[in-house]
């Protein structure tokens, strides 16, 4: 069976090889105009030239730090809120509907408004970033402790413990993975927001780098924004799933 | 087995739910040492019953008395095993086994030394550190009763722990309590729907009536101890099984015209 | 009714103290324009007909760009469900890249298509197609097994197979992509107008805020949310509908 996984894998690895390949030829053999498309080994690069003068991680320390910032805020407050839904139901149910509905809607519209707000710079692009990840985990952290199986608490009602206890060992244990996907599902919107308004806005990190290459005909400079914003991500979801799975296959 | 005064004693405890009455005047005793099994229709407020004595429903009316003392909410020599599947996921089988104890601030040592002790009367060797989902249900049933066995209650209460086992499993499953039983002199207040079971297992069977849930009738059950499984195959089993049918077949025909409807 | 009230409270004291802020002119003056104020200038984008030129284009930006994200998203779904060693080699990367910002991909968008409203399309195309594609997958590769079988046993042909198994077992779950489909899909046209247009519910708003005409602003992007939300409903109601149609066309 591991030789089929690995077959998958290989397929996968020779397709996506392939594509480069290919897009590396036609560039090559002049089939396609260079304003528009370049080679991965151009955009490699001119990669390798912003690693070693320090820009490329740069920007990637900064997209992260804001990331990191608006994640460390949304769950300040996540955390907390789905906790106080949890703890007054009524208020749960009501809030839970609109923070649902808040999250249905387009809230990335909101940019320019937060744009006015927070003025150019970081702070607009954390405050949007903080936005879109404390509604997922104030409403994982709510429904995951909402639905806990009754009967969890009743063994801890039944050993007669304390309600203090029966939160510690048994309420929370018994919510983590949901409370868990709920951060993992915050992060994932907090780099998706972060990456688009910095790109749209041109101010930040690794979202510019492609907006730039665009306004001043850079194409490697554009392909490798694209690229680094899409490998950005792919690689954070990557670990988070990792990390996911390692939490719960312990 | 009736000897001196009752472990836990059930004097005219009724329950009423908004619109209807659950469980009306029941009363029966149970001694030290002694398997008793309440058996009854689905939806008769076995479950409802067990939970009053254990002071998680509140009662509506009568007493429920340990040791002759009568209790509000419960007590702390009173152990229950509940019928959905209850050990936590997110403990191995030893961690759930610990749980009690470490509420209670044992010491990492005492806690473990007794959980160990519980692996080895269960025949949970070897399962020790699986998380539960890579348990049988039977296994899972197992953790359970050591959960609630490590902390040594005077009386254990069992909501059907062996419901969503099959057939065959129960039967082992039984045999075991019975040994386990037979080792620590565990009272047991055990409740079931299975007719075979309640024989198999018990020193009397209290049959509770179709809704609203009463005592109908408790029926001795004087088969030899200790037991095995292999007491299925005898005569005077057959017959006892036929005695508690007969009373319990206008029941359930009662509470299948209720479900009916 | 309780839950309702507490929300209509939680709105209006919300608006309360927005708008006492806006009045006092103590904090944020000159940037958070009063709730009069911008349902006035709502008003005015609304009855004056101003807005709807723009909300034509972003809706014909985002529709063309659904059908085409529709069509490619279902086709490949299918294909992805039904085959499972194309599944299992391309869905992980699917599913990864469905997750990353696709807005980031816009300037290809721009560079061949120029900054009218194909590169919306384009862009409501790509971003649209990820959730239909990846329900479509699990739809048709989730088609109950037995189902088939039965299907198979009393000798239905391919055809009656695809248009009684497939079609209403998959009927509901693709429809559900496809309304969250819609909803990126006009998010991802709106957004690229934010960015480069002359047209478009993104441009009024882009361009109220580039001359400072902060309560338009605040007005295009209160209508863009009703009207999302309106797109929204109405998905929901046509959702509703596909589910009884979806059990008829079994029959
Ligand atoms: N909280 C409650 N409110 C209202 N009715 C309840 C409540 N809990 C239980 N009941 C009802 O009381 C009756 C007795 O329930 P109970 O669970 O005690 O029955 P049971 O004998 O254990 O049934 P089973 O054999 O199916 O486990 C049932 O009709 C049940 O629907
Ligand atoms: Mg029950």
């Amino acid at each position: 069976m591991a030789s089929r996984r690995g077959r998958e894998t290989a397929a996968r690895w020779i397709f996506i090889a392939a594509l480069l390949a290919a897009l590396e030829g036609v560039v090559r053999l002049d089939w396609v105009d260079r304003i528009f498309v370049t080679a991965p080994s151009l955009v490699a690069a001119t990669a390798w030239e912003k690693i070693l003068s320090g820009e490329l991680p740069a920007l990637f320390v900064t997209t992260l730090f804001s990331v990191g910032a608006a994640f460390l805020l949304a769950m300040v407050v996540g955390l907390p809120a789905g906790y106080a839904l949890w703890r007054f139901p009524l208020f749960g149910r009501a809030y839970d509907e609109l923070l649902s509905a808040l999250f249905a809607s387009p809230w990335i519209l909101l940019y320019p408004i937060f744009l006015v707000i927070f003025g150019r710079g970081l702070g607009a692009i954390i405050a949007m970033g903080f936005l879109s990840g404390m509604i997922p985990i104030a409403l994982n952290t709510h429904h995951g402790l909402r639905d806990v199986n009754p009967i969890y608490l009743k063994v801890g009602t039944g050993m007669r413990l304390k309600e203090r206890q029966i939160v510690r060992h048994i309420l929370f244990p018994a919510a983590a993975p949901m409370i868990l996907s709920g951060l993992k599902l915050g992060v994932t919107y907090i780099l998706i927001s972060v990456i688009a308004v910095e790109f749209l806005v041109e101010i930040g990190g690794i979202g510019t780098l492609a907006s730039k290459g665009y306004f001043w005909f850079n194409t490697e400079e554009l392909y490798l924004g694209m690229a680094g914003a899409i490998v950005l991500s792919m690689i954070f979801i990557h670990l988070l799933g990792r990390a996911e799975s390692r939490l719960f296959t312990s | 087995m009736k000897n001196g005064a009752p472990i836990l004693e059930v004097r005219n405890l009724s329950k009423e739910y908004s619109d209807f009455t659950a469980i009306d005047n029941v009363g029966f005793e149970v001694y030290r040492h002694e398997f008793v099994s309440i058996i009854g229709p689905s939806g008769c407020g076995k479950s409802t019953l067990l939970e009053m004595i254990a002071g998680l429903v509140p009662k509506s009316s009568g007493e429920v008395l340990i040791k002759g003392v009568a209790v509000k909410d419960g007590h702390a020599s009173i152990g229950i095993i509940f019928q959905q599947e209850s050990i936590f996921p997110w403990r191995t089988a030893l961690e759930n086994m610990e749980f009690g104890l470490q509420m209670q601030g044992a010491s990492k040592d005492e806690r473990r030394k007794k959980a160990l002790e519980m692996i080895e009367l269960m025949g949970l060797g070897g399962f020790e550190n699986r998380y539960p989902d890579q348990l049988s249900g039977g296994m899972k049933q197992r953790v359970a009763i050591a959960r609630a066995l490590v902390m040594e209650p005077e009386i254990l209460l069992m909501d059907e722990p062996f419901g969503a086992l099959d057939e065959q499993t129960r039967i082992i499953l039984g045999e075991e309590l019975l040994r386990i039983r037979q080792e620590i002199g565990q009272t047991i207040l055990f409740v079931t729907h299975n007719i075979n079971e309640a024989v198999q297992l018990s020193d009397r069977v209290v049959i509770m009536s179709a809704r609203p849930g009463k005592v109908k009738a408790v029926i001795d059950i004087d088969l030899e101890r200790p037991r095995t499984s292999a007491v299925i195959s005898t005569e005077k089993f057959g017959r006892l099984v036929g005695e508690v049918w007969l009373q319990l077949r206008e029941e359930a025909l009662k509470s299948f015209r209720q479900t009916a409807r | 009714m309780k839950p309702l009230l507490i929300q209509t409270v939680t709105v209006l004291v919300f608006a309360a103290v927005w708008e006492t802020v806006a009045e006092s002119g103590l904090l944020f003056a000159g940037i958070l324009p009063g709730i009069g104020e911008i349902l006035r200038a709502a008003w005015v984008l609304a009855s004056s007909g101003a807005i709807f030129p723009h909300l034509l284009v972003t809706v014909h930006e985002a529709s063309v760009g659904f059908v085409f994200a529709a069509l490619f998203g279902i086709a490949l779904g299918v294909l992805l469900g039904t085959q499972p060693f194309l599944r299992r080699v391309f869905e992980p990367p699917l599913l990864y890249f469905a997750a990353t910002p696709k807005i980031i991909l816009y300037p290809i968008f721009l560079m061949l298509l120029g900054a009218k409203l194909e590169s919306k399309m384009a862009m409501a195309a790509v971003s649209g197609f990820f959730p239909i594609v990846v329900n479509t997958t699990i739809a048709s590769a989730g088609v109950n097994r037995v189902f088939l079988k039965v299907a198979r046993s009393v000798g239905a042909s391919r055809l009656q197979i695809f248009t009684r198994v497939y079609f209403p077992s998959m009927l509901l779950p693709v429809a559900g992509g496809a309304r969250l489909g819609i909803g990126v899909s006009l998010v991802a046209a709106i957004l690229g107008e934010l960015k480069v247009s002359n047209a478009g519910l993104g441009f009024i708003i882009m361009q109220s805020f580039n001359h400072f005409r902060i309560p338009e602003m605040y007005a295009g992007i209160l209508l863009t949310f009703l009207f999302a939300a309106a797109v929204n409903v109405a998905m929901t109601l046509l959702l509703m509908r596909c589910r009884s149609f979806a059990h008829e066309s079994a029959r």
